[in-house]
């Protein structure tokens, strides 16, 4: 019997911050075979293991297509996992299991009007929607892409915003919710952002993660831009042990959000018993 | 005719099974009786009413390594632990087999847990049926029986001097081949069942689930988990690393519980049921509501165990006929 619970070896070849407390780590899986099957789509998510300390589920953050047969996560530094893994280096060895959850439904929102609204460690999973997005970019409509943090120096992803704005029909904008004083662009809640923006709900399908009150805020703000439900795409986060669906941590309902999530349409959304 | 053992070739049989399996059979552990393995058809007790745990540990042990990862110059390695010789578990009473059935599906649905897979599949189960109801059995509402063969791999009824035996499964068969078995023409005794409760409709759950009885429940209850701990089909876990030293590191799965404050809550600090009420609320609805749902099944056997255990008298019995409205 294949033990799901079992990780895969991995050596870190790059380590770097992307933000205060927010790490980057690229894995090349030991076993090059192991690479090569570990078939993923954007919005799924692996367990990453410190060994000695614990693992715990990050979004896989890049497209296969642009790594071949290396992962990427984004980490930020919140708890004791997490923190084990800010003291590895490149070279140093972690384990890999999954890929584990459901995927953003890319191919049914192509022709569409894609808006992305990110904030913070929320951009984590967006950023290989947003690249498979630009490398495909005649598949889609206009790409409106929204980004915030709390401050700029929790901003991640922020080498690639010349990439992400220069594409083909693309609006890009940036918000923090308090500045600095080198910080030149917009202040305040991304909700604010969204209502200047205003994108028009006509052939558009909204894709937004980021914190829990983050979330919260947008889908409202979204509905009044008249988004209907189904046009809405987001992400439950929830803790977990296992990721397929045994650990009893990430049950909504008869949802398990590790198997059927984590990636939600609203009207999914609204239909639970439970506010998750 | 049916088939049936003497009190002294039962002895003999298990004597005889402990040579190539570990068997595991109710027996003395204090003042509790416990299902551990036995050296000895001696240590067996056969009049335990309801073990103070089930049978869940042999599937689902309270603690394992699921992965022991050794450490050197070299680098990693990481080893499964195998389970050693194959399980018999004797006396297992029909709630707690049929607890095994529940448990089996969420465990095996794919992706399958390995490690429920491999003690499922090298255990044989041998029950005895129950004679009459301890104090908070209900196995009749949970569609249970006192004396269900269905999820045992053999079924034993007490009779006068012996017990009827029923090999309900070929692994059954196999494993009563060494067994001295005589024939009677009586059938055994009846046994007596509780009565069932009415359970309350999917549409009644939904709408009673925002109502105030689950914070005035949860005022009671202490958040001290054994209602999970004692449950048959309780398979919540937690996973955590533990260095034993520098080099030898073991993965360790340990039985949780709902009822956990911190069972939700994310490093960050979000925490999607905060208080003892969503806790509470959430043990019940995925028992009785959520896991029917997902697995045709509910994760509820009605053994009682919660029921007596309680030490704040929290009883699913009456929490089901409350929702119902009786």
């Amino acid at each position: 019997m294949s033990n799901p619970l079992l990780p895969h070896l991995a050596t870190l070849t790059q380590v770097k911050d992307l933000a205060v407390g927010i790490r980057l780590f690229r894995c090349k899986f030991n076993d090059s075979q192991v690479g090569a099957n570990f078939d993923y789509r954007p919005g799924q998510f692996g367990f990453l293991s410190a060994f000695g300390v614990g693992e715990s589920p990050f979004g896989l953050t890049s497209t296969k297509g642009r790594l071949n047969s290396e992962v990427e996560f984004a980490v930020a530094r919140v708890g004791t996992v997490t923190a084990a893994l800010h003291e590895l280096e490149e070279g140093d060895t972690v384990g890999i299991r999954g890929p584990y959850g459901n995927w953003f439904p890319l191919d049914e929102v192509k022709g569409k009007r894609i808006i992305i609204i990110g904030g913070g460690i929320g951009m984590a999973p967006l950023r290989p929607v947003i690249q498979t997005i630009i490398d495909n970019r005649r598949d889609y409509d206009e790409l409106i892409l929204l980004c915030a943090a709390r401050q700029p120096n929790l901003l991640v992803f922020k080498e690639e915003y010349d990439e992400w704005a220069a594409a083909p029909n693309t609006r890009f904008h940036v918000t923090v919710d308090v500045g600095d004083n080198s910080w030149k662009g917009n202040v305040g809640l991304i909700t604010k952002l969204l209502a200047d923006v205003a994108p028009t709900p006509d052939n558009a399908v909204a894709i937004t993660c980021g914190p829990p009150i983050m979330i919260k805020f947008v889908l409202k703000g979204l509905k009044e831009l008249g988004f209907t439900p189904e046009q809405i795409v987001t992400t439950l986060e929830s803790k977990m042990k296992c990721g397929i669906g045994k650990c009893g941590r990430c049950n909504v309902g008869e949802r398990y959000i590790c198997l059927d999530g984590p990636v939600f349409r609203y009207d999914q959304i609204l239909k639970f018993l439970e506010e998750f | 005719m049916i088939q049936t053992i003497s009190r002294a070739s039962l002895t003999l049989w298990l004597d005889a099974l402990t040579r190539d399996y570990t068997v595991i059979a109710p027996r003395r552990v204090e003042n509790l009786v416990l299902y551990k393995p036995i050296s000895s058809a001696e240590e067996v007790v056969y009049d335990f009413g309801r073990t103070g745990l089930s049978a869940k540990e042999h599937f689902l042990p309270m603690m394992q390594s699921i992965v022991n990862i050794h450490k050197d110059q070299n680098g990693l390695i990481l080893e499964v632990p195998r389970l050693g010789r194959s399980q018999v578990i004797f006396g297992l009473r029909p709630c707690d087999a049929r607890a095994l059935r529940v448990l089996d599906a969420v465990m095996l649905s794919e992706p399958a847990d390995a490690y429920y897979g491999e003690r499922r599949k090298n255990t044989v189960t041998v029950g005895i049926a129950c004679k009459e109801p301890q104090e908070g059995c209900f196995c009749t509402s949970m569609g249970g029986a006192p004396d269900d063969e269905k999820d045992l791999d053999i079924l034993l009824v007490e009779m006068n001097d012996g017990y009827a035996v029923k090999a309900v499964t070929d692994g059954g068969r196999a494993l009563l081949a060494g067994a001295s078995l005589s024939e009677a023409d009586a059938p055994p005794p009846v046994s007596k069942a509780p009565e069932a409760l009415q359970l309350p409709t999917l549409e009644t759950w939904q709408g009673r689930f925002n109502e105030a009885y689950w914070a005035r429940l949860s005022d009671r209850c202490l958040g001290c988990r054994l209602c999970a701990y004692v449950c048959p089909t309780c398979y919540c876990f937690d996973v955590r690393d533990y260095a034993e030293n520098s080099s030898e590191i073991k993965r360790l799965r340990c039985w949780d519980s709902c009822q956990a404050s911190g069972c939700y809550r994310l490093a960050g600090g979000h925490n999607p049921r905060p208080t003892k009420r969503e806790r509470l609320r959430q043990r019940f609805y995925h028992k009785l509501v959520y896991y029917g749902q997902r697995f045709q099944v509910d994760l509820c056997v009605g053994c009682g165990r919660c029921v007596v255990q309680c030490p704040a008298n929290i009883d699913i019995r009456e929490i089901i006929a409350d929702v119902a409205g009786q």
